[in-house]
Parts: C-alpha cells; sequence; structure tokens
C-alpha cells in the first residue's frame, strides 16, 4: 500500500483527535482532581468507551490475531477469562467510587497508602506500576511499528511507526488529562469497532462465507480447534497466561483509576454494560481474523504480523485497510496514553508529593506531566529493541501488577489486614517477580518449580505473606472502618453486594 | 455477608470454562468443538454480569456524595 495514502488516512485523523483533544480542553478548570479524573463526571457512554478502548488495545487485533495463528482456539479461551474477571468491577467498581468521592482519591496507589497508613506502600505501587507498565506500552508501540512498516513495505519505517504513536499518545494526554483521554478514546473506540466488523466481514466474504471459512480451518488447521492445539497452549501455560489476566481489570491503574472518575453509580453501570458488549464483539473479531489469517497466509515467521500480512493480500479494500490501520494505531493510542495519565498521577501524587507534603497541587501536575512524556519516552525505547510477540511482553507486565491484587481485596474485605502485611506482599511479590524474569542471566531460576508456572507461585506467596503478615501484626485502630462498614449502607441502599 | 449468586455462577463457569476444552474436547478436531464452547462461554459470562449489574438500584442515585 502506497505510504502517502496512509500518510493521508493518519493526517485526518490526527486533525480530528486534536479537534477533539483541544474542545475538551476548553472545559477543563485547574487541579489534579480535574486533570485527572476529569472533575469526577465522566458520563456512562463515555466512560464506557473509553474504558473499551484503554482495555482493547493493539493487542487485540494485532497480538491476540497473532496468538490465535500461533496458538489455535486457546487464545480465545485466553482473552475470555480476562473477560470473566471483569466481573471483580462489578464487586470492586462501586467501593473504588463510593470511597473515592467520600476521601478524595485519586489514584489506586493513594487509596492503599491511606487505607493502610503508609506512605510508602503508596509510593512503591506507584513505582512498580511504572515499571511494569513499560513494556506493555512498549507492546503498543511495537504494534504500531510492525503494522505501519508491514502496510507500506518499509515506506513509513519501523522507528516512524513508533515515534508517530508515542507523540499522538503525549499530545492527547497533555491536552486535557482525562478529559481528552475520555473523549478521544470514545471517537477512536468506534472508529475500532466499524472498522474491525467491516474488515472481518469482508475477509470471511472472500473465504466464502462463515459456513466455509469455518470448514476450511477444520479442513486445514484442525489442530489449532482444540486444546493444546498446535503446542503453545499446555495447560499450565493456560494458566500461566489467564491468571494475571484475569485480575487486570483490579490490577492495572490505567482502567482501576477510571473507577473514581464516574459520574454516578448509573454511569457506572452503563460504563459495565457498555465495555462488556463491547468486549465480547471484539473478541471473536479478533479471533476469527487471527484464524483468516491463518488460512490466507499459513506461512508467516512473525505471528504478529498476521494483520498487516491479511491486510497486504488486498481481500480487504484499500479505503477499509486504511480504515482498520487508522483503526487499530487509535486502539494503541487510546492505551498508551491511559497509561500515561494515570501513572503521571501515580508518581506526581504517591511518590513526589508524599515525599514532600508542603508542596503544591501545581507541582504535583507539572511533575504528572513531566512523567507523561518521560514515560512515553522510556516505552518508545523499549519498543525500539523489537523484542517479538506483543502478547509475552503484556502478560509479563500484568504478571508484576498482580502483586497488588492481595492488598487490594484485604483494604474492602478484611478488617485484620494490616500496613505488615500489605506492604510484605507486595515487596515480596515484586522481588519473586524479579527472580522468575532474571531466569535468562541466573542459571538458578527454575522457570517451573513442580511444573507449576511462576505467576502461581508469585501470587501464592503474595497471598501467604498478606495473610500470614496481617495476623501475626496488629490491625489499624479503625479496622478499615472506612473501606468496609461504612460503605456497607450506601452499597445496601444501592442494591450492591 | 453472604456472597451473591452471580459469584457463585461465575466460578463454577470458569472452573469449567478451564476444564471442558483440556479433557471433553481435548481432541475435537472441528469448529462445535472448544470454539463453540468458548464462545457460549463468553456469552454466558456476557448474560450473568449483565443480569447482575441490572440489579443494581442506581436510578436517579448519586450515591455517598461529598
Amino acid at each position: 500500500m502506497s505510504s502517502g495514502l496512509v500518510w493521508l488516512a493518519i493526517g485526518v485523523y490526527v486533525a480530528i483527535g486534536l479537534a477533539v483533544a483541544f474542545m475538551a480542553r476548553r472545559h477543563l478548570s485547574s487541579g489534579a482532581e480535574e486533570f485527572y479524573l476529569g472533575g469526577r463526571k465522566i458520563t456512562g457512554l463515555v466512560s464506557a468507551a473509553s474504558y473499551a478502548a484503554t482495555t482493547y488495545s493493539t493487542f487485540m487485533l494485532l497480538g491476540l490475531a497473532g496468538l490465535t495463528y500461533k496458538g489455535g482456539v486457546g487464545a480465545l479461551g485466553f482473552e475470555l477469562v480476562y473477560f470473566a474477571g471483569l466481573g471483580l468491577v462489578l464487586v470492586f467498581g462501586p467501593r473504588f467510587w463510593l470511597v473515592g468521592r467520600s476521601q478524595g482519591y485519586v489514584t489506586p496507589s493513594e487509596m492503599l497508602g491511606a487505607r493502610y497508613e503508609s506512605r510508602l506502600l503508596g509510593g512503591a505501587v506507584a513505582l512498580l506500576s511504572c515499571i511494569f507498565l513499560i513494556p506493555y506500552s512498549a507492546a503498543q508501540l511495537l504494534g504500531i511499528g510492525y503494522l505501519l512498516s508491514g502496510i507500506t513495505d518499509g515506506g513509513i519505517s519501523f522507528g516512524m511507526g513508533i515515534i508517530l504513536a508515542a507523540l499522538l499518545g503525549a499530545v492527547w494526554t497533555l491536552a486535557a488529562g482525562l478529559r481528552s483521554v475520555a473523549w478521544t478514546d470514545a471517537l477512536q473506540a468506534v472508529l475500532m469497532m466499524i472498522s474491525a466488523i467491516l474488515a472481518l466481514g469482508f475477509v470471511i466474504a472472500s473465504l466464502g462465507g462463515l459456513g466455509s471459512f469455518l470448514s476450511q480451518v477444520e479442513a486445514e488447521r484442525g489442530a489449532w480447534l482444540t486444546q493444546p492445539g498446535p503446542g503453545l497452549f499446555s495447560f499450565w501455560t493456560f494458566v500461566a497466561f489467564t491468571l494475571p489476566w484475569f485480575f487486570f481489570s483490579l490490577s492495572n491503574p490505567q482502567v482501576s483509576q477510571r473507577l473514581f472518575a464516574v459520574r454516578d453509580p448509573k454511569a457506572m453501570r452503563t460504563m459495565i454494560v457498555g465495555f462488556l458488549s463491547f468486549g465480547l464483539v471484539f473478541t471473536l473479531i479478533s479471533i476469527l481474523w487471527g484464524f483468516a489469517a491463518l488460512l490466507k497466509l499459513p506461512d508467516l515467521g512473525n505471528p504478529d504480523l498476521a494483520t498487516p500480512g491479511l491486510l497486504a493480500t488486498g481481500v480487504v479494500p484499500a479505503w477499509l485497510a486504511i480504515l482498520l490501520i487508522v483503526g487499530i494505531l487509535a486502539a494503541a493510542i487510546t492505551t498508551v496514553d491511559s497509561i500515561a495519565l494515570s501513572l503521571a498521577s501515580m508518581v506526581g501524587r504517591d511518590v513526589y508529593r508524599a515525599a514532600r507534603p508542603g508542596s503544591s497541587e501545581a507541582g504535583e501536575l507539572l511533575v504528572g506531566k513531566v512523567v507523561v512524556l518521560a514515560m512515553i519516552t522510556a516505552a518508545a525505547l523499549f519498543a525500539s529493541l523489537e523484542l517479538q510477540l506483543i502478547t509475552v511482553l503484556a502478560v509479563t507486565s500484568s504478571a508484576g501488577l498482580m502483586v497488588a491484587v492481595p492488598a487490594i481485596v484485604g483494604a474492602f474485605f478484611w478488617r485484620e489486614a494490616t500496613r505488615a502485611g500489605a506492604l510484605a506482599s507486595v515487596f515480596g511479590g515484586t522481588l519473586l517477580v524479579a527472580w522468575f524474569k532474571s531466569a535468562p542471566f541466573n542459571p538458578m531460576v527454575v522457570g517451573r518449580p513442580l511444573g507449576i508456572p511462576d505467576v502461581v507461585w508469585i501470587l501464592a506467596a503474595t497471598v501467604i505473606l498478606f495473610v500470614a503478615v496481617s495476623k501475626a501484626t496488629t490491625p489499624p485502630a479503625d479496622r478499615g472502618r472506612v473501606f468496609i462498614d461504612d460503605l456497607r449502607p450506601q452499597l445496601d441502599r444501592l442494591k450492591i453486594w | 455477608m453472604q456472597m451473591p449468586w452471580w459469584i457463585w455462577l461465575l466460578a463454577a463457569l470458569l472452573l469449567v470454562g478451564y476444564a471442558v476444552p483440556y479433557t471433553l474436547l481435548a481432541g475435537v478436531e472441528a469448529w462445535t468443538g472448544s470454539l463453540l464452547f468458548w464462545t457460549l462461554f463468553g456469552v454466558a459470562v456476557w448474560a450473568i454480569l449483565i443480569a447482575a449489574v441490572s440489579r443494581w438500584r442506581v436510578d436517579g442515585s448519586t450515591g455517598g456524595g461529598r
């Protein structure tokens, strides 16, 4: 495809995105709550689209399609375990929202720090999120590098693709914080969904319709329809992939922070219904897209190239291919900008401001904006290393973020939970993640002790540390009253468990 | 505080979601095997969560505002 045409489409997309972002800026007042949470006034529909666009990133049409190409139907099971994990939003969403509103929390790490009366915990969770989310953001940029260079035959270079996505992510974030992020997200979610449905329709039609498509998969790639399939998804590998993914909605601050930002519980319900519906459809599209690539391009060396390869075959008309490319570009940017914004708020608030108690909110915001630029630059540098397989990178980061899960759950459900328990579980879990991830350079690391994957050990260790150390230490005097007892009557009134 | 029905149902569904493709459907090289099974699993999860959230009494509510 001509790179001029692709540049033209990107130009139109950027112009519209900039107009939306700067329109959002006109509504921006001052203050951290305003910049990071849109003044806690984000409506249900915008929240739904933004949550969906943030969660469903490049990972879907590039990574998940590539994973289907490589591992078969297990990729569907894997993504649907994440989908089932969205049930956590029904339990924790209203709790985050209520306590966020009553106590003025802006970030999940700030909330944890307050619950366990530990600035160290809040700061540590904020910094860990930075470390673990940089590879995840890099995976997004990497996807765009592959896509744009693949589709234009190198006309747009890999590095140029990365720089473009990084630059747009930074602009969308800095324009008006969450308002510009959420508004551009909403626009891009619509673009992602429409272009993906249409493109899949054309591909399936070119394979003779849905029935014929499925019969061809059976005939030519039968093993890809079973577990463990062509070899990738042994049972324990499936567990290793899915376990961190199940807790994604709780462990990843760029999505859990959104739970503070919705206008009211009704908007939260609309958000949940919206992103569940979007998620199911988009998951099925991505999987079928991967199977289609398998039939059309049986000999790809790098599965991450399944989508650009499929688009280059010409089965999708050029105008639609370009729309889809812009849709995927949008998917990457919506994720990167949300992560950048979330990390900015956490570092500005829970590291900078916590370390300098007298500092101003303006200082906090300035630090946050510097973090946006630093984090996106780091992700771009990381992406330029061109590590293969987007999914593996993404899953590694989720494994790291999982270490905060026991402390988050305990915050709302366990009066006996203590600061020492939370700190032990977060720091102990992090050390264990570092130990397992050092395997390439450290011959002492056994990748799967007793045949069981590292994430299972990491989760088990964090839970055991949290419970055992909490039991051995004294709970705070109020025993989590604000997070447990004070919420109960409000939840009862809303008929929420 | 008793766990609501939908959490039990979701947990049971997850167990089935992990077990069936690796056992009953392990050798089925047809789209009517794990592909259809997991698609139905996804639809069931969607239906359970929508049913659970639709029981929230949130119309006109602003919850516990500051």
